[in-house]
């Protein structure tokens, strides 16, 4: 086989295709860190590979009616080879461009729209480019070498393109960024862009660029490694992992009994997923899983306490329940978490219950909303605290559809509580959220902000309302959460929702995701 | 030494006589923040009345009304140190710069007139405020530099484009 061979350049083609499905797919996984994994993140990376792609055909098409196309052939996959290799050592220094250490959620606002494209730009533009130049100028050679016509040529490389690009979608999702991690998967694609140059070059006798690329690839596969967000201060990192989700790391800080470990998935922002301390039970001020706990003072019945939590992460609503429950009730709980790698690592280092416990059951690999429908029994109470890209929550897990189906699982009488991030209680989201909320369970819903936090509880019971915060009942008379209770009952802390005569979200039509802009450009507005 | 300085500041308005307002504070404590509220809010005196709802509503974790009730106190003329000393810690709490900044500034008058601890509480908040001043401006160039070079790569990528796709193929045509 050699550089003239079709089965050579069918290789070319299918390689191409399979690389420019993994620059793609990593890419945001490189960005994620910095920028998270949003959709206007997801929509920056693909609309800038797109254009680059584009004008890469056009330029290759130009290049291919040069006499020897696969000279230029053998120079676009090696610069393709060391503009992909070079990635994940880049990926830091262009995103620090953009986006400073040390912002929050509502300070970064636009910085993360921008800062993401012109990240997308500055780093996969050029590798983008370089592989769209590939496909016209191998359909060239093909083309010449077999004396094809244009068609049959082109659909050669395009059916060799477009199932690299299969393998390589399935391969770097599930195979090469989970088990190999993102700089290996970018050195890999690298390495074999320029290994399949490499010939091209040497046959057109072009010695220098094939000098230089070799050097570069060698540069890059021996130094270029993607370098962290760096840890706080205090902060010690105890495991690390690149799930076939997102980046998820645990770290720990203080000491003794008043140590906290926390997961963190993409690191950016302060966002954290779960967090431990060594003592099952309520969390210290301003976390918001403390909230959760309270349906069960406010039945007060002995027993099994059936919750089902829908986002469960590493448990942390667990190990509160666990250990801020009235006497005499016991939790019996499914939890519901996407992320397998969350919950191992979870098992490893947050204290969540191991596998086999007929009375912590974990369900991973599914979606919450799916997992609705596979759960059999009845809960007294229903959790939902699912985040995805750190700061948005799923449109499935915020359409009326959703929280009917949930009421429909409660026993009568039970809870519904849902976790919020929101900047106060006149927010968009917060608003939207707990209108559809009420529209599902056809009840009022009530919103209380947690103290100390940024985080804001919904609660809903099915066939009934919440306590008011101004009555009586709302506050535990002995137990743990007394003084959460009486800080919450303060005026100005919380907010009912009525029944709307139309659901804001619904599985049709849920902007969900344009309100999540909208609250943390509101927020960024009201903040200096 | 800025904790000690914090601490002292903090625990202010209860080293003053009895008052509803340190009733207040005695309630909030104990974690009866309604009450604790409600007692506050029946101080005659509008300086000792803002303390006392102030300091409910910070330990009550409700960081934005304890600000605005040290806002209000402010405009109304009834501030007094450790409130807008509360005022710049909660603010920075919040990374609430120009909060932060005008909370300091009436405190540096006090200090004009005499009053080392806080001065010294008002040193140490101005380092944490000039690092967040620091990131946002960071943040800020940032901004720039990103419309800078996504405004710059889109025409230039138009330019290619053009280039490459109006000026027709050169070179002989494939065999």
């Amino acid at each position: 086989m050699t550089p003239r061979s079709v089965t050579w350049l069918t290789l070319v083609a299918f390689a191409a295709g399979a690389a420019t499905m993994t620059v793609e797919l990593a890419a945001v996984r490189l960005l994620a860190p910095w920028y998270g994994t949003s959709s206007a993140v997801w929509t920056n990376v693909i609309g800038v590979v797109l254009v680059a792609l584009s004008l890469g055909y056009l330029f290759g098409a130009r290049a291919s009616a040069r006499p020897d196309p696969r000279r230029v052939l053998g120079l676009a996959l090696i610069a393709d080879g060391v503009a992909t290799a070079w990635l994940p050592a880049l990926a830091r220094p262009c995103a620090r461009l953009f986006l400073p250490e040390g912002l929050t959620l509502e300070e970064a606002g636009p910085a993360l729209r921008w800062g993401s494209l012109a990240s997308a730009l500055l780093l996969f533009a050029p590798p983008a480019f370089a592989l769209g130049t590939i496909a016209p100028l191998v359909a060239e050679c093909v083309q010449r070498a077999r004396a094809l016509t244009a068609g049959a040529a082109t659909g050669r490389v395009l059916c060799a393109g477009t199932l690299g690009s299969l393998v390589g979608t399935f391969a770097t999702t599930y195979l090469f960024v989970p088990h190999a991690g993102l700089s290996a998967t970018y050195l890999g694609a690298g390495a074999v862009l320029g290994g399949l140059g490499l010939p091209f070059l040497l046959a057109a006798r072009a010695r220098a660029p094939a000098a230089v690329g070799v050097c570069a690839l060698a540069g890059a596969l021996g130094l270029a490694r993607l370098v962290p967000p760096s840890l706080a201060v205090g902060e010690q990192l105890l495991a690390t992992r690149e799930t076939q989700y997102q980046s998820v790391r645990v770290v720990e800080v203080g000491e003794g009994a008043a140590r906290m470990r926390q997961l963190q998935v993409n690191e950016s922002l302060g966002s954290f997923q779960s967090v431990w301390q060594p003592a099952a039970g309520i969390l210290p001020d301003g976390y918001y899983y403390n909230a959760f706990a309270l349906p069960a003072w406010w039945d007060l019945r002995p027993g099994p306490w059936r919750v089902l939590v829908l986002g469960l992460g590493a448990g942390t609503a667990w190990r509160v329940l666990e250990g801020a429950l009235p006497e005499g009730t016991t939790l019996e709980s499914t939890g519901i978490e996407i992320d397998p790698g969350v919950v191992e690592l979870g098992r490893a280092w947050l204290d969540l219950a191991p596998a086999g416990r007929r009375d912590r059951i974990v369900a991973s690999d599914v979606d919450a909303r799916a997992a609705l429908h596979l759960v059999p029994q009845r809960f007294d109470q229903v959790v939902l605290d699912a985040y995805q890209n750190q700061m948005e929550i799923p449109p499935q897990l915020a359409s009326v559809e959703f929280f009917a189906e949930a009421a429909a699982l409660l026993a009568s009488g039970g809870w519904m509580v849902v976790n919020v991030g929101g900047f106060g209680l006149e927010d968009p989201v917060l608003d939207a959220l707990a209108r559809t909320m009420a529209a599902g369970f056809q009840q009022r819903v009530l919103a209380v902000r947690v103290p100390f936090s940024r985080n804001i509880a919904l609660y809903a019971r099915a066939g009934g309302e919440p306590p008011d915060p101004r009555d009586g009942g709302w506050i535990p008379t002995r137990g743990p959460l007394a003084n959460l209770a009486s800080a919450m009952s303060l005026e100005g802390a919380s907010r009912w929702f009525d029944v709307p005569a139309r659901a804001p979200l619904d599985d049709d039509r849920n902007p969900i995701e344009a309100l999540q802009r909208e609250s943390v450009d509101r927020a960024r507005v009201g903040s200096p | 030494m800025i904790q000690l300085v914090t601490a002292m500041l903090a625990c202010g308005p209860w080293l003053c006589p009895s008052s509803d307002r340190d009733g207040a504070i005695a309630l909030a404590r104990e974690g009866r923040f309604a009450e604790a509220l409600s007692a506050a809010e029946a101080d005659r005196d509008p300086a000792r009345r803002a303390e006392g709802l102030l300091y409910v509503r910070h330990h009550a974790g409700d960081l934005d009304g304890a600000l605005r009730v040290a806002q209000e106190a402010r405009r109304s003329g009834v501030g007094s140190a450790w409130l807008e000393e509360r005022e710049a810690f909660i603010a920075l709490t919040v990374r609430d710069a120009a909060r932060t900044r005008t909370a300091l500034s009436a405190l540096d008058a006090r200090a004009d007139r005499g009053g080392t601890d806080i001065a010294r509480a008002a040193e140490g908040y101005r380092t944490e405020l000039a690092a967040i001043e620091r990131t946002l401006a960071a943040r800020d160039r940032g901004n720039s530099l990103a419309y800078a070079v996504v405004g710059g790569g889109a025409l230039l990528l138009l330019a290619i484009f053009a280039g490459l796709a109006l000026t027709g193929d050169r070179g002989r045509p494939s065999p």
